[in-house]
């Protein structure tokens, strides 16, 4: 649900998701049953008495986010966001809790030549809910997002006949490319995550890609 | 060698790919950026225009991003007015006429802040797009299309006229005092239009209707059908009538009928202005004296009736003060008695005319059209007037109330029209008065009312063989003292309505004075005329 005030010039949004989780958090004993499955290759027996010790919960969370738009300055739109997702933490009770994060980022999108280009600078989990950031610390560098978007031809939906884009997450780049065609919409993207403890200790290389309906 | 070739070849066509891409929109910020001309101002915003309309979506958003911004943000040169008002014009076009459902909407909502943010919204931009939209409802905002080497306004349908009439007066109830009194004027420009072929939506009036002026007027030529046993004689004779005669035109009645259901659309929405208590004395004046106008609206005779049977109904509203509703009546008693113009000899004896700006302003609406014709009547034959004197008229010392400044519209109104039938002021001391009293104006609506008389009283000038420089002067200390734009502009137009009687002295009191260039080449390119809301 989003609304626009101010002539267009803030955009606020609001969301909310029901989340169910199964399994456990906390130490399981290496008598436990549960492992005794994992180890035997058992996956969702394993699963099964995962969820005997913890068990499977459902925690409701609202969405919250503004985007004002600086749009005095020409050509460049700029715009800065803030959105707060997870409002309160979703709490599972014994399957654990996922912490409210803030985010907030600016952006600005330019006109050159026929061609519309996007530049964001974002930074998740202002208040480090996820403690990702290293102990002193409050930000750290795999929570900062850097992206650039070049589209040519917008459409009646606001996404481009063809975008093409590059990014950065904490320290690995991305690429990737939009397609949008006869009412399908064709997403190709190579990134990383990092899986490690710290950025940059180890880097998962992924691709995705994604085809949707345009309507 | 060879990769060279090819590599400059294909660098070549990429720039002349990307380069050929850049929107209209982009372009016309250009423009506005770094010219100084104003047709060139204005050609570019019309490409923009037809972009909005019917480009892509990519050249819509494009559009709709640059006149937002236009509007909004370019005001730091000088010149800068003009083109907010060019833009102004566009956004209200795109606000109704754009087929993106996003971009009408980001028109419209910048157009509805800037009607009723009176704090952030400078006073010429808001009437510049109460003057935009009227003439949206008009049929004079559009596209210029050329067809056939006939230029023809495009893009504005009957329903985009509705919702910008409705935008209008949605707005009214939010508008500060003097941006109603604009408003109401650009309704009296509403009411009175005629349905013109040049107006015509472009639903009912296709291409081939439009270049047909003469079937417009004088309707399309239809065969007698003769039956097949008819005597020749008779035939010879006239008994089955001429051979061919001249029927209205299918699509000019329909433009009737939609443009009388626009004004009765006006029309309905009056009432509760009227009954209002924060609408103005003087702005619910005007409204009733239009009572005395109806006839001229050029309306089919059933909406006329409709029209009168409302006004009936007003007059009985007890929630419509009662001096207002005396007003109403005083307009309806001037068309019963007199016709408007009057066509009789006032009612009352010369003598109840003696300080006519403090009688009631029913006495003023009622007879004083018909002194006045008098008046013109006596000069023509070359009697004494008598008095008062019309310059004694126009110069009067007005009370400084709520009533006083009905009576003072009243008289200016009067004035204004026996002037345009050929009222010629009598002592030379009135221009300079004038221009005194035009230079003390306090609101935009006191000068506005002045202006509209000094637009008519140049010919009378000329007739008298006066010399104009004393108005002159004034209007153009006027100008350059005045610090808000509007009133800038009023300034500008009353000393511009003077250059076909004197275009040498106009013109040189125009270069006097101390202005862009950009607001210059308005008032050299334009005259000022009827179909402007003052």
């Amino acid at each position: 649900m989003a609304f626009s005030f101010l002539d267009y010039q803030l955009d606020v949004g609001f969301g909310g998701k029901i989340v169910q989780r199964a399994g456990v958090v906390g130490d399981i004993h290496i008598t436990d049953k549960a492992i005794i499955e994992a180890s035997n290759g058992n996956s969702d027996k394993a699963m099964e008495e995962a969820n005997k010790i913890g068990g499977s919960k459902a925690a409701f969370a609202p969405d919250f986010g503004m985007i004002y738009h600086l749009d005095g300055i020409h050509n460049l739109s700029p715009k800065i966001a803030l959105s707060v997702q997870n409002i309160g933490g979703l709490d599972f009770g014994k399957v654990g809790k996922v912490p409210m994060a803030i985010n907030t980022g600016i952006a600005t999108e330019s006109e050159l030549q026929g061609f519309d280009i996007i530049l964001a600078a974002d930074y998740h989990d202002l208040l480090d809910g996820h403690k990702l950031a290293s102990d002193g610390n409050t930000l750290t560098e795999r929570n900062f997002k850097l992206g650039l978007e070049v589209g040519w031809n917008r459409l009646f939906n606001g996404h481009h006949l063809f975008s093409f884009r590059l990014g950065r997450d904490g320290p690995y780049n991305s690429q990737g490319f939009s397609l949008n065609l006869f009412g399908f919409k064709l997403d190709l993207a190579k990134y990383s995550k990092e899986v490690g403890g710290y950025a940059g200790e180890q880097e998962d290389k992924r691709w995705s890609f994604q085809l949707g309906l345009l309507f | 060698m060879r990769k060279i070739d090819l590599f400059q070849i294909l660098s070549i066509l990429l720039i002349l790919i990307i380069g050929g891409c850049t929107t209209q929109g982009r372009l016309t910020y250009l423009t506005f950026e770094s010219s100084e001309n104003l047709l060139e101002l204005k050609s570019s915003m019309e490409e923009l225009k037809i972009e909005g309309y019917e480009g892509s979506t990519q050249q819509q958003f494009s559009a709709l991003k640059e006149v937002r911004y236009i509007t909004k943000h370019m005001d730091a040169r000088p010149g800068d007015a003009v083109r907010r008002e060019l833009a102004v014009s566009a956004l209200v076009f795109l606000a109704f006429a754009s087929d993106d459902g996003d971009v009408r909407d980001r028109s419209l909502s910048r157009l509805e802040t800037l009607l009723e943010d009176e704090e952030d919204w400078p006073l010429y931009l808001q009437m510049s797009t109460v003057d935009s939209l009227a003439d949206l409802v008009i049929g004079h905002l559009g596209f210029k299309e050329k067809h056939d080497g006939q230029w023809m306004n495009f893009g504005i349908r009957s329903s985009h006229r509705e919702d910008a009439l409705e935008v209008l007066l949605d707005s009214f109830m939010s508008q500060n005092e003097e941006l109603q009194y604009h408003t109401v004027g650009a309704l009296e420009r509403i009411l009175s239009v005629e349905p013109l072929l040049e107006t015509c939506p472009f639903n009912i009036c296709d291409e081939d209707v439009r270049k047909n002026l003469e079937e417009w007027q004088e309707g399309r030529e239809q065969k007698r059908v003769l039956p097949a046993n008819a005597d020749p004689d008779a035939v010879e004779s006239g008994a089955y009538g001429p051979e061919s005669k001249r029927v209205p035109i299918d699509e000019k009645q329909e433009w009737h009928e939609e443009l009388d259901e626009l004004k009765q659309m006006a029309w309905k929405a009056l009432e509760d202005w009227l009954e209002d208590s924060e609408v103005s004395l003087l702005n619910k004046s005007r409204i009733v004296r239009w009572a005395a106008k109806v006839q001229n609206f050029s309306m089919l005779p059933e909406m006329e009736e409709s029209f009168q049977e409302t006004m009936a109904r007003w007059a009985e509203n007890e929630d419509i003060p009662s001096n207002i509703r005396q007003l109403l009546k005083a307009s309806q008693k001037r068309v019963t008695l007199y016709g408007v113009p009057a066509k009789k000899d006032p009612e009352p004896p010369s003598s109840s005319f003696m300080r006519i700006w403090m009688l009631s302003p029913e006495f003023i609406e009622t007879h004083l059209d018909a002194f006045l014709q008098q008046q013109i009547g006596r000069q023509k034959s070359g009697l004494l007037l008598g008095q008062p004197r019309p310059d004694q008229i126009l110069n009067a010392d007005f009370e400084d109330s709520p009533e006083g400044r009905v009576r003072r519209e009243i008289i200016l109104d009067l004035l204004h029209d026996a002037l345009g039938r050929g009222l010629v002021m009598e002592k030379n001391d009135v221009l300079e008065k004038l221009g005194a009293s035009m230079e003390g104006a306090e609101t935009i609506s006191e000068l506005a009312g002045l202006v509209r008389v000094t637009d008519v009283i140049f010919p009378s000038v000329l007739e008298r063989n006066w010399n104009p420089q004393p108005l002159l002067e004034a209007l153009v200390r006027g100008a350059e003292a005045s610090e808000q734009i509007q009133r800038k502009h009023l300034f500008l137009k009353a000393l511009n309505a003077g250059k076909e009687q004197f275009p040498e002295q106009v013109s040189l009191a125009m270069s006097s004075i101390n202005i862009d260039l950009l607001t210059r080449q308005t008032f050299e390119l334009s005259t000022l005329n009827s179909s402007e809301t003052l």
